[in-house]
């Protein structure tokens, strides 16, 4: 045989060749850890304790791994989170391990941007190149010309990266995505209560009144609070009512669905507040929770002259008002007004539904002055001031550099008057004016410009012209739609492959502190970026005094308390999470007395025009004259020094201010929107663009499915067998008039452009709304979100594996990012839309 | 040199080509003599398959297209064993278990650091070069050929001509799947002779 005779010449010539090096060793030669596994001992199963990253709740879960490969994924029993349960999304996180699709290598581009030409890289030239970069950009004294845009980048990942690494770079260009989640209601609840974040609690409560969420699907907390949710609704039979515009499986479950005109939750909630102080429904809990209360622009102000700052204000928000703005029945709103306050305790809960509108803010804060009126703050069964873990972390040694930044965070001049979470919907649009400077880097990580955003064309446009964004870098595990337009790509670690402390809010108040830690080690040559940023700030010559984020979890372990007394970082390997078991759940944390002795500390001075006490030392005033003059409310970062807030003849800790110079009382007369020239009081605003709308228009509503997240879980096969295609829900009435059909390819039309989908006629949607969910219509993201084919070439992913060909619609395309004016909270509910067959 | 240190030989230097882009010095070999004439005997004639290519450009444009085809980002022809198979396609799958317990029992570990999974392509032809290293293995030899290498090699290959648009690859892929072919043919010979 010829050939054979010619393979065995080849086979002699190659010796020639220097290939050494073949892949494999005998056992003799292996690195520590590699003997571990035996062959011979057959499948040894290992559990891992870690932490889920699928949505942004990160529930401690557990890792199985058989032979070397992550088996399943189940819940964490010890924990007081989720209490051992899991939802689709975290156990169908094993596919992220296993995404066939994965980046395993650094990638260059080399052809025109987008062209989808790459060249695999090392990470030595990765890194030379973009060290280089940022290296000239630093010396030049241009540091904030290196901007860096994360989606969730939390807890410990946040710390290093954020805290240490760019804090250490000296960027402060950074940029996050909370104005497409839910920043909005964070900046109403600031204004109110200080920091954000509301927990419900569920346990205790005995009634849910729901304005626009969809927690039993999805949401921030999203497992800890659903179960809880379910054992109410199911134990203690307790009554949920729930407004939304769609019937979703939360508002499915609740005793109640209140279909409601989008947008108009506002005007309902002010009709109940109406109906409250009318019917003297505070007396009670609430008028005791009213001393905390601000309702006037006098700090000191009586009960009764309160009483008649909110008689007046609301005199005009009967139910027969919000009924003509909401479509909700006066008595519908009048009668569940009164089951909500004589239920107490009671919870009203709130989320995007309500509040990613035109006029979200005051929507929410509506909300807040019904759950104070009720005396729901706060207190055992209503809605609550978050409890987390408070982690202690290697600082950055040495002395940080003085920061500099370009102002392309909090969208234009006057967009936004309150951006406390600041428009990162608004940055691509911003980079493109220029006016503000554009960044000569622009680094995104765990995030998708592109895709996650509104106005994806726009996003595309700007993304891929090198003349407003000479280079840019995507740190991603998967090749997205946003990773296809980068200069550079790294391949990031799934988060079951890296370290991580973890910090989520815990709903029955007392915190919970849990760790992530890799089940099976990273493949290929991807990396956790913050061990890159380790290395990238050695090359740089600041070194960050951590090598890997093991060790900054490790030393973190050891300096926090409670977890270093538990064992520190080897009890939280083993153990995964840890919470003090003689804690008890926090509440009303409002009512605790200052001690007088903190009054009196080097600084603090009190402030006669809002009865706060607070440290000057800690703000950005220059002395204590400064301070005085300017006074609280006007000096810069006085909410820093805040101490507490003299309510007759007490100091108390009150309602500790964050991001804003708000009192320490629950403020529902805010000067600071005052002062801004906006409603002191919460007062309803109609969206201006729903006011004139024609008979053919609809306002188009978004919403999340149980088993998807909104762009980054489209990878898992397992989720996306469940959940591919979102056709648009139109209401029978609605496609009666339109003359469409259930199952009819519709065309739906806003300002930004067309999206052709299919119609879903569905009594589960309000008449006047048409609602896509998110999840579908990835171009990228891999085979299962995609509907590409697999690899190039001919062979498809086999039917076995995928069997579905539709893949959805992605709404965004006709989403405009736009902003409350108010907060700058994108307005993912208020597109006006045609609909037509097509 | 006998027969089998031959054939080791060429596992290996197939293994080179499928785990990264050539080099400058490792197309500097492929290009010499004797080496650049044994490839030319079975159908890769380097002065052919690169002629179209600007002696400048030759290493970018073959690193460019290793990645397309072999790495991705995005769509690409996946080199795992456990992907290209249709029995689940998962990185890290089931298959990539079974090839490493396969490694295993003949005493080969991939270190705990490795860039590469067992069954990427290149380990499990670095595997077939240290089984002929190794005497007494023809039966392990024969045995992973028909388990492993054997199953995905033809398609594989196919799909790599089918794909590339660089000469110098579709040499390689029909190098690849003749060699492997004879090499089912022989070890079931001698395995069962």
């Amino acid at each position: 045989m010829t050939q054979r005779r010619d393979f065995l010449k080849l086979g002699a010539a190659a010796a020639g060749a220097s290939l050494t090096g073949g892949a494999l060793v005998s056992a003799a030669e292996l690195k520590k850890g590699g003997e571990d596994f035996s062959p011979l001992s057959g499948a040894e199963r290992t559990a891992v304790p870690t932490t889920c990253w699928q949505c942004v709740s990160r529930c401690p879960v557990i890792g199985y791994v058989e032979n070397g490969r992550l088996a399943k994924i189940g819940g964490q029993p010890a924990s007081i989170r989720t209490e051992g349960l899991l939802c689709a999304k975290a156990q169908g996180g094993v596919n992220q391990i296993h995404d066939p699709d994965r980046l395993l290598y650094p990638f260059k581009r080399v052809g025109e941007r987008g062209s989808g030409q790459w060249k695999r890289i090392s990470w030595d030239e990765a890194l030379t190149e973009l060290a280089g970069r940022l290296g000239k950009l630093r010396e030049a004294g241009h540091p904030e010309k290196f901007m860096f845009h994360y989606g969730r980048m939390k807890a410990s990942s946040s710390k290093l990266i954020k805290s240490v690494f760019l804090a250490g770079y000296g960027t402060k260009t950074i940029g996050n995505h909370t104005s497409i989640c839910e920043g909005g209601k964070w900046t109403a609840q600031e204004l109110t209560w200080g920091s954000h974040y509301d927990n419900w609690d569920f346990d205790h409560t005995r009634y849910v009144l729901n304005f626009g969420s969809n927690c039993l699907e999805a949401h921030t907390n999203h497992t800890s609070v659903a179960h809880r949710l379910v054992r109410a609704l199911a134990d203690r039979r307790v009554k949920m009512v729930t407004f939304d515009v769609r019937l979703s499986n939360t508002a499915a479950k609740s005793d109640q669905w209140v279909p409601v005109r989008s947008g108009t939750d506002g005007a309902v909630a002010l009709a109940m507040c109406q109906v409250v102080v009318e019917q003297g429904l505070y007396r009670g809990k609430g008028e005791e929770f009213l001393k905390f209360c601000k309702f006037t622009a006098a700090p000191q102000a009586s009960q009764k002259e309160k009483l008649d700052a909110l008689k007046t204000h609301l005199a005009s928000y009967t139910p027969e008002w919000a009924e003509k703005i909401s479509g909700v029945p006066a008595e519908t709103i009048r009668s569940i007004a009164i089951e909500f306050a004589s239920s107490y305790p009671a919870v009203v809960i709130s989320y995007r539904g309500a509040v990613a509108h035109y006029n979200g803010n005051d929507t929410e804060r509506a909300i807040q002055m019904l759950a104070a009126l009720t005396g729901n703050i706060d207190n055992p069964g209503g809605r609550c001031k978050a409890v987390g873990p408070k982690w202690k972390y290697p600082k950055f040694p040495g002395k940080k550099p003085k920061a500099k930044k370009l102002k392309i965070v909090d969208g234009f001049p006057g967009q936004a008057k309150l951006p406390t979470h600041h428009l990162s919907h608004q940055v691509l649009k911003m980079i493109k004016d220029g006016r503000n400077g554009r960044p000569d880097i622009y680094m995104w990580y765990c995030y998708q410009p592109v895709y996650s955003n509104g106005d994806v064309a726009e996003n595309i446009e700007i993304l891929k012209d090198e003349k407003l964004i000479p280079y840019s870098v995507c740190i991603t595990p998967f090749y997205d739609e946003s990773a296809a337009l980068a200069d550079l790509i790294l391949p990031d670690a799934t988060y079951l492959e890296r370290w991580d402390w973890e910090d989520m809010v815990s709903p029955n108040q007392v915190a919970e502190y849990y760790i992530r830690q890799p089940v099976t080690p990273p493949p290929g040559e991807v990396r956790d970026f913050a061990d890159v940023c380790c290395d990238l700030a050695k090359r740089l010559g600041f070194p960050l005094g951590v090598d890997s984020k093991e060790e900054f979890v490790r030393k973190s372990c050891e300096l926090t308390h409670g977890v270093k007394e538990a064992g520190g970082f080897a009890y939280m390997k083993s153990h995964g999470v840890w919470h003090d078991p003689a804690a008890k759940p926090k509440y009303y944390s409002y009512r605790k007395v200052v001690k007088p002795e903190a009054l009196s500390a080097d600084g603090v001075v009190s402030d006669a025009a809002t009865g706060v006490y607070w440290n000057w030392k800690k703000t950005k005033a220059k002395s204590a004259d400064e301070a005085r003059s300017k006074g609280y409310t006007h000096t810069k970062n006085a909410y820093k020094g805040y101490v507490g807030q003299q309510i007759g003849d007490t100091v108390y800790s009150g309602f500790k201010p964050d991001k804003v110079n708000k009192s320490g009382y629950f403020e529902l007369y805010s000067t600071i929107m005052e002062e801004k020239g906006l409603p002191a009081l919460p007062t309803y605003v109609p969206i201006p663009e729903h006011q004139a709308m024609k008979d053919n228009e609809l306002v188009l509503t978004t919403y999340k499915v149980a088993v998807q997240v909104h762009s980054r879980t489209q990878n898992c096969k397992w989720l996306s067998e469940i959940y591919h295609q979102n056709p648009a829900w139109l209401n029978p009435e609605s496609a009666r008039s339109l003359g469409v059909s259930d199952g009819d390819p519709i065309r739906v039309t806003s300002e930004r452009g067309v999206l052709e989908t299919r119609a879903q006629v569905t009594p589960a949607v309000a008449p006047g709304v048409i609602a896509i969910s998110f999840h579908c219509g990835h171009w990228e993201y891999g085979r299962y979100a995609s509907g590409k084919h697999a690899a190039t070439g001919s062979a498809e992913v086999p039917d076995e594996v995928k069997w579905w060909t539709d893949n959805g619609a992605h709404p965004n395309w006709i989403i405009p990012n736009r902003a409350d004016p108010i907060n700058g909270q994108q307005r993912w509910m208020d597109t006006v839309v045609q609909v037509s067959k097509r | 040199m006998d027969a089998t240190e031959a054939r080791g030989n060429l596992y290996r230097l197939l293994a080179r080509c499928y785990r990264e882009a050539p080099d400058a010095t490792f197309l500097q070999q492929l290009e010499t003599p004797p080496l650049s004439k044994a490839l030319a005997l079975v159908g890769m004639d380097l002065q052919e398959t690169l002629s179209g290519l600007p002696r400048e450009h030759r290493l970018e444009t073959l690193a460019v297209e290793h990645t397309r085809l072999f790495a991705g980002p995005g769509k690409h022809i996946s080199p795992h064993e456990s992907v290209y198979l249709s029995d689940g396609s998962e990185l890290i799958g089931s298959t990539t278990h079974q090839v490493r317990r396969f490694m295993e029992s003949a005493d080969l570990f991939l270190p705990v650091n490795s860039v590469y999974l067992p069954d990427h392509l290149s380990v499990e032809l670095d595997f077939m070069a240290d089984l002929c290293a190794r005497e007494g293995t023809k039966t392990l030899q024969s045995e992973f050929l028909k388990q492993h290498l054997g199953r995905w090699i033809p398609a594989f290959c196919e799909q790599v001509c089918e794909e590339t648009e660089l000469p110098f690859y579709r040499a390689l892929a029909e190098l690849t799947r003749n060699f492997i072919a004879s090499e089912q043919e022989l070890l079931a010979n001698q395995t069962t002779g």
